[in-house]
């Protein structure tokens, strides 16, 4: 049976991770499981690729409503958090995951934070009162390690000038440059489902890799989760794009003792580069404002809030209006000081 | 909340617009006689006095400059440049408006040295060479004595050149409005924008402008960040055990050297040039004796 749930041993109640304590905690007795102590029941099934296509509630025999990246779910008849085992193992078995830290208490009121300080969005909006929906979910990443081996060719010049009597000079050296780096990146993460925004998962960034766990399935308990949609040789292309930027202010900074720098030749080598596929923590927040669900999305371990809030023409206009005064009346007073008028 | 939100937009502006004053209340304030002779060393009598400063005054209300004579016996002998610039400095602080525009003749009856000179608009028309012009033509006068006759040219010559557009090398360019032909008389000014960054700063529409792109792109990048920033940046990432320059070279090839002469300000006498004063004005001027 691909459908897992977790059950209290005591007294029968559905078991869910809880983010606070790090356990597997009873909702009715309150007991608690260490996770990282219980054996993972996918360690011990094997199952059949696409055994399933239909996936019944083991608690109340419903069907469940999946789409098809879903791999942790709440039935949404009984309730019961269920975990589809075969979108967990084999290829799509996930090798870590970071368990959420952030409850979802916690993430509405630091969502409500957050809106507090919005300097733009309308004040209708920042007292956060309209969440309409919250949900927690694991996301499917790739974490690539990534080597290169990068040789840059250039002509560097250092300039200096200074004034000698009536002339004024420019002394320029000209140096043949040479660098060879060696840079390796890890754990760069890389969203692999299709249905997440890849600027808003990248904003989301960074995650803190030490609370990084060996998956166990409990850990999904009572949240989402997807497994991924795109496999690592598929997102390559993206994550290297992602550390390319890095690559270069690199390359600059090992040359930064030059005024002007000319590359004539760049050869850079990915040496080395494999992925690793974890399930990251993700609070979907949609909020109702003006008739309009705005998307948020928050780091679930570190409480970080992404998305776009709705912005006040007022006060998009005021603060331009401030600022604008504010440096005329600054460049009034420097005008003044040097000896020009103040109007 | 949305008037409370109103009310504070608007005072904003209402402040703006208060540090930029209309040009036509500058131009009525100066509606009253007011001296613009000034000789100290006795070469008129009182009545010449009074006609030229009657003619000064009705020109300098036409070009929103003041048209000045000033004479000195200056006994202790300064230079006649320098003596314009202090009088003109003393003039502009004691002035309702700052950096007032001034064409003003200025003679040193110790040396028998003239100085032509034009401030700010009078700069713009009364130009180095301009002022050549009015220097050549009122000489003899000076020289034969007949001061009154050499300041009546002077005016009129002045007055003349300030409704002649300069020639184009002369134009302000910055924020002037429009392109009038030679010979119309212009009633508009910006003033003039000098070679140095003390006048651009000094622009009034430069100053606006800067303000409202600093506006804009301060709220600009609120905007863009209001739903969070990327906060990773490259060593984020990097293992920096082992990561780094493996091997370097900085290979010395040539050296090239570029001279380049400083132009220095010197102002001779006998001709023009111009300058500044003490009080940092710029001016126009031609100097000559009689």
């Amino acid at each position: 049976m691909p459908v897992i749930e977790y059950k209290c041993p005591n007294c029968g109640g559905n078991m869910l991770f809880d983010g606070d304590s790090g356990m597997l905690t009873c909702e009715s007795c309150g007991r608690q499981d260490n996770i990282e102590e219980k054996l993972d029941p996918i360690a011990q099934q094997v199952f059949e690729k696409d055994e399933a296509i239909e996936y019944q509630c083991t608690s109340c025999g419903a069907v469940l409503i999946t789409n098809k990246d879903t791999s942790a779910t709440v039935c949404s008849f009984c309730g019961s958090p269920v975990v589809l085992g075969d979108r967990l193992s084999g290829q799509l078995a996930p090798s870590m995951v970071i368990p959420f830290t952030v409850t979802e208490q916690e993430a509405i009121q630091a969502f409500r934070k957050w809106c507090k300080r919005g300097l733009l969005t309308p004040s209708g909006f920042m007292t956060a009162d309209r969440i309409k929906e919250i949900t927690g979910i694991y996301v499917p990443f790739w974490l690539y390690d990534l080597h290169h081996d990068a040789q840059v060719y250039g002509e560097g010049t250092k300039v200096r000038s200074y004034t000698r009597g009536d002339y004024h000079i420019t002394e320029t050296e000209y140096y043949d440059v040479y660098r060879r780096l060696k840079l390796n990146y890890v754990k760069v993460p890389v969203d692999a489902a299709d249905k997440m925004d890849d600027t808003l998962m990248d904003k989301l960034e960074p995650f803190y890799y030490e609370h990084l766990k060996e998956f166990k399935t409990p850990y999904l308990s009572g949240y989402m989760a997807e497994k991924y949609s795109q496999n690592d040789t598929q997102l390559l292309p993206r994550a290297k794009d992602k550390v390319a930027g890095y690559i270069r202010s690199a390359i600059q900074d090992s040359v930064s003792g030059y005024t002007t720098m000319n590359y004539s030749n760049q050869h850079i080598t990915t040496t080395h580069a494999s992925a690793r596929y974890v399930m990251l923590p993700v609070w979907i927040l949609t909020y109702d404002y003006n008739r309009q669900e705005h998307m948020f999305a928050m780091n679930g371990q570190t409480g970080k809030v992404v998305g776009k809030p709705p912005l006040s023409k007022l006060k998009l206009f005021s603060w331009f209006t401030g600022i604008s005064a504010g440096t005329l009346l600054i460049l009034k007073l420097i005008s003044l000081s040097m000896g020009g008028g103040f109007l | 909340m949305n008037n409370k939100w109103v009310i504070r937009m608007l005072s904003i502006w209402v402040g703006i617009l208060l540090l930029f004053p209309l040009q036509t209340i500058n131009a009525t304030s100066v509606d009253e006689t007011k001296q613009l002779i000034y000789d100290e060393a006795g070469l008129l009598s009182s009545s010449q006095a009074e006609t030229l400063n009657q003619r000064a005054n009705e020109y300098s209300q036409s070009w929103d400059t003041d048209f000045i004579v000033y004479t000195s016996n200056n006994p202790a002998g300064t230079d006649v440049q320098v003596l314009m610039g202090d009088f003109y400095d003393e003039y502009e602080r004691n002035s309702d408006v700052r950096n007032v525009s001034v064409v003003m003749l200025t003679l040193d009856m110790n040396n028998r040295e003239l100085y032509v000179a034009g401030f700010y608009k009078g700069k713009e028309y009364v130009t180095n060479e301009r002022a050549d012009q009015i220097r050549d033509l009122i000489t003899t006068s000076l020289s034969a004595g007949d001061y009154e006759q050499a300041f009546t040219k002077f005016l009129d010559k002045a007055n003349e050149f300030m409704g002649i557009e300069p020639a184009p090398e002369y134009d302000p360019g910055s924020g002037s409005s429009g392109i009038s032909s030679p010979g119309v008389p212009r009633t508009d000014y910006t003033p003039a924008s000098d070679d140095d960054e003390e006048s651009i700063i000094s622009n009034g529409w430069f100053q606006l402008i800067v303000s409202l792109a600093v506006g804009g792109i301060a709220v600009g990048i609120m905007a863009a960040n209001a739903g969070g920033r990327v906060t990773v940046n490259r060593f984020t990432y990097e293992d920096s055990r082992n990561s780094g320059v493996v091997s370097r070279k900085d290979q010395y090839i040539r050296t090239t050297v570029s001279k380049r002469k400083i132009e220095r300000n010197t102002n001779s006498g006998g001709g023009g040039g111009g300058g500044r004063t003490g009080g940092g004005h710029s001016h126009s001027g031609s100097r000559g004796s009689f």
